[in-house]
């Protein structure tokens, strides 16, 4: 198993066990990552050259992160194995998933029961999806 | 094309589509994102939606604005609490079991002094009628609970 996959598969773990122990911090942190490490394995184990091109772009740019870019490029390749099903509210969620874990870490944003909870159904329907379609 | 246009543009094209749905915008700094939320239920999971949603997304990627178009619905995580333009909806879609009670109760002439006035009552399918207004529209959650109860609705209308 790649070490990627190994992440985003103990990122879902914490995500349980923070979740039982109502320790809601960081929660949002491991939702967000257990879903953009498996991205990045995806993209990296079936799409090598988009994954390459991601990673040049990243070098001359030297500075920022590109999950914009790895989410989009993602997306793209899901609109097109997937047959169109789905994809909308994967790319929804994704986004949302991304900016809400921005503003979850830094800023004066309550993380409540409420949230928890979509982002448990965020995280699921996506390893669902990647599961029916990439077998990951 | 401006940023601005295309947020326009991209709000005109759903309340097109979806004038029964109140429309908001708001950009979040914090993550350099564009957010467009349509207040309903489960809206992203709708193909007829989903083929709109993707001619405005690629339209913004092809644009390149240098940051990230998100589109939500009543389900998302992130709230927008100051949203900088709000298109309100005209028309509000009820359920089936509402129309003859709805239709019953009401004056289509009737002027609302606050609302607006009422066009017309339509039953568009087994289940769903439509309510349109014209001039101010009625805000979505109180018109339901008022449509929803024929004697509130009419002492309103």
């Amino acid at each position: 198993m790649s070490i990627l996959l190994k992440k985003s598969k103990q990122n879902k773990l914490a995500f349980s066990y923070l979740k039982d122990k109502e320790v809601f911090a960081a929660i949002v942190h491991c939702g967000y990552y257990s879903c953009f490490q498996k991205v990045s394995h995806i993209l990296k184990e079936y799409y090598t050259e988009e994954w390459n091109s991601i990673h040049l772009q990243l070098q001359r740019r030297r500075k920022g992160s590109m999950h914009k870019e790895y989410i989009d490029e993602f997306i793209r390749q899901f609109r097109k194995v997937s047959g169109g099903n789905n994809v909308a509210e994967l790319d929804s969620n994704l986004k949302d998933l991304r900016s809400f874990r921005i503003e979850a870490d830094y800023h004066e944003i309550e993380v409540d029961l409420d949230r928890v909870n979509k982002v448990e159904k965020y995280m699921n329907n996506f390893h669902l999806l990647t599961k029916q379609n990439f077998q990951v | 094309m401006t940023l601005k246009e295309f947020i326009k543009g991209s709000l005109n094209k759903i309340n097109n589509l979806y004038p029964e749905f109140e429309l908001c915008y708001q950009y979040k700094n914090s993550s350099d994102v564009h957010f467009i939320k349509v207040l309903a239920d489960n809206l992203l999971r709708d193909d007829k939606f989903s083929d709109l949603y993707f001619e405005i997304i690629d339209e913004f990627n092809e644009l390149k604005f240098d940051s990230e178009l998100c589109i939500i619905d009543n389900g998302a995580l992130t709230d927008l609490d100051k949203p900088e333009i709000v298109i309100e909806a005209a028309a509000i879609k009820t359920g089936y079991e509402n129309f003859f009670e709805i239709q019953g109760s009401i004056n289509l002439s009737g002027v609302n002094e606050n609302k607006g006035v009422l066009n017309e009552v339509m039953l568009l399918a087994k289940d769903e009628v439509k309510i349109s207004f014209s001039g101010e529209v009625f805000q979505s959650p109180s018109f339901l609970d008022l449509a929803n109860d024929e004697r509130k609705f009419a002492m309103a209308a």
